[in-house]
Parts: C-alpha cells; sequence; structure tokens
C-alpha cells in the first residue's frame, strides 16, 4: 500500500524520511507555541500602531468636547462648563484606561502579551463605546 | 540512503528556521529602537482630551477680555 507520505513504505519498511520530516516540522511548531507570544519587536510595533490609533481617537475627542462647550455655553458660565465637564469625564476615564493598558502591553512579558493585548482590546472597545454615547463621530 | 533523505529534509527544515533563530540574537538593537518608538507613541496619547478641548474654549473667553481690558498683557502689547 502507497501513501503520499511515505509511498515506500509498503515496499521497504524503513522510517520514511517525508514522515520525520513532518514530524519534526511539528515539533519545531509546538516548540515555537511553547515559547508563546510575539516577539518583542512585534510586542512593541503593535502597541504603538495600537496607541496611534488611541491617540487619534483623543484628538477626535477634543475636537467633540470643543465644540459641546462651544454650543452649550456660548457665555461660558462656569456651572455650564462645569456641566460639560461632568459629561465628558467618562470619555477622559476610558481614554485614560486605554493608556495604561498600553502601557502594561508594552511592559508584559511574551507569555502575558496575549492577555495584555486582549486587555488593551477590551479598553479600546468601551472607549468607543462611551465616545459614541456621547455622539462622537468615529 | 534513508539517512541521507533524514538528513536532507531535516537539514531543510533548519535552513528555514535559522534566520528566526539567528534573528533573535542579532535583533536586539532593533527591539530597542521598536521599544522606544512605542513609547513614544503612547506618551503623545492626551492625559485629558475631553477636558483640552473644553478648556480650550475656556481659554478663548479669557483671551478675549485681556484684549478688551486696560491692563494684562495684551493691553500692555498694544501700547
Amino acid at each position: 500500500m502507497r501513501t503520499l507520505l511515505c509511498p515506500s513504505r509498503a515496499a521497504r519498511p524503513h522510517v520514511c524520511p517525508l514522515f520525520l520530516a513532518f514530524a519534526f516540522a511539528i515539533f519545531l511548531a509546538f516548540m515555537q507555541g511553547c515559547a508563546g507570544g510575539p516577539t518583542p519587536r512585534e510586542q512593541s510595533q503593535a502597541v504603538e500602531v495600537s496607541a496611534r490609533s488611541v491617540e487619534a481617537l483623543a484628538r477626535a475627542l477634543t475636537l467633540a468636547a470643543y465644540e459641546d462647550a462651544r454650543q452649550s455655553c456660548p457665555d461660558r458660565l462656569p456651572d455650564c462648563m462645569s456641566d460639560v465637564e461632568a459629561r465628558w469625564a467618562p470619555a477622559d476615564a476610558s481614554i485614560l484606561a486605554a493608556r495604561l493598558a498600553l502601557i502594561s502591553w508594552l511592559a508584559a512579558n511574551q507569555e502575558d502579551a496575549w492577555m495584555a493585548a486582549s486587555a488593551f482590546a477590551m479598553a479600546l472597545d468601551d472607549a468607543t463605546s462611551v465616545l459614541r454615547r456621547l455622539g462622537v463621530t468615529l | 540512503m534513508p539517512v541521507a533523505q533524514i538528513v536532507i529534509a531535516a537539514l531543510g527544515i533548519i535552513a528555514q528556521a535559522l534566520p528566526g533563530f539567528l534573528a533573535s540574537f542579532t535583533g536586539s538593537a532593533d527591539d530597542a529602537a521598536a521599544l522606544d518608538k512605542a513609547r513614544h507613541a503612547i506618551a503623545a496619547i492626551p492625559h485629558h482630551p475631553a477636558l483640552d478641548g473644553i478648556n480650550r474654549w475656556r481659554d478663548e473667553e479669557v483671551d478675549e477680555i485681556t484684549q478688551e481690558l486696560p491692563i494684562g498683557p495684551a493691553a500692555q502689547r498694544k501700547r
């Protein structure tokens, strides 16, 4: 019986080199899996790109808060401005949380990198939800 | 003959894995540069972006008042 992996197995009962190579490749993949997570450079690059996204989100937030303050408080009365500040405080808190998640992600070792990335993703999702609730166009 | 095939197959796989393996030793400078760029990108995120926007509107008022009052930096510049 001939197989694709080991065509000559039936003819000559030796250990098939292709099978060994396949097993070695699986072993290498397994060892890479055991090493876990991205390389330090990949991790830094992912954090950098994510940080730029959060920065863009923060810039949009600044403009939206400015517009809200300008339209809600044309006379800039202190009570009115305090109300606007209170309304936008959760958005600042969510951006701060995303920033802290990025710092944790960058400081995470390879084993914890995926967990830290997941925590950042959740923080970013929370921030975008808060911003959408406040009417910020994303 | 089978041993030669095994060795050739193993060498082929090692040749594929070797560049990545070596890069883990030689890429430390690139790692440091990438880490530095990531730190800068995080530092560029404003701490209180919404409050910054609200304060920008509040500061525009201050500028208008100082321009109208006969005192303050704007008035001194006019003199």
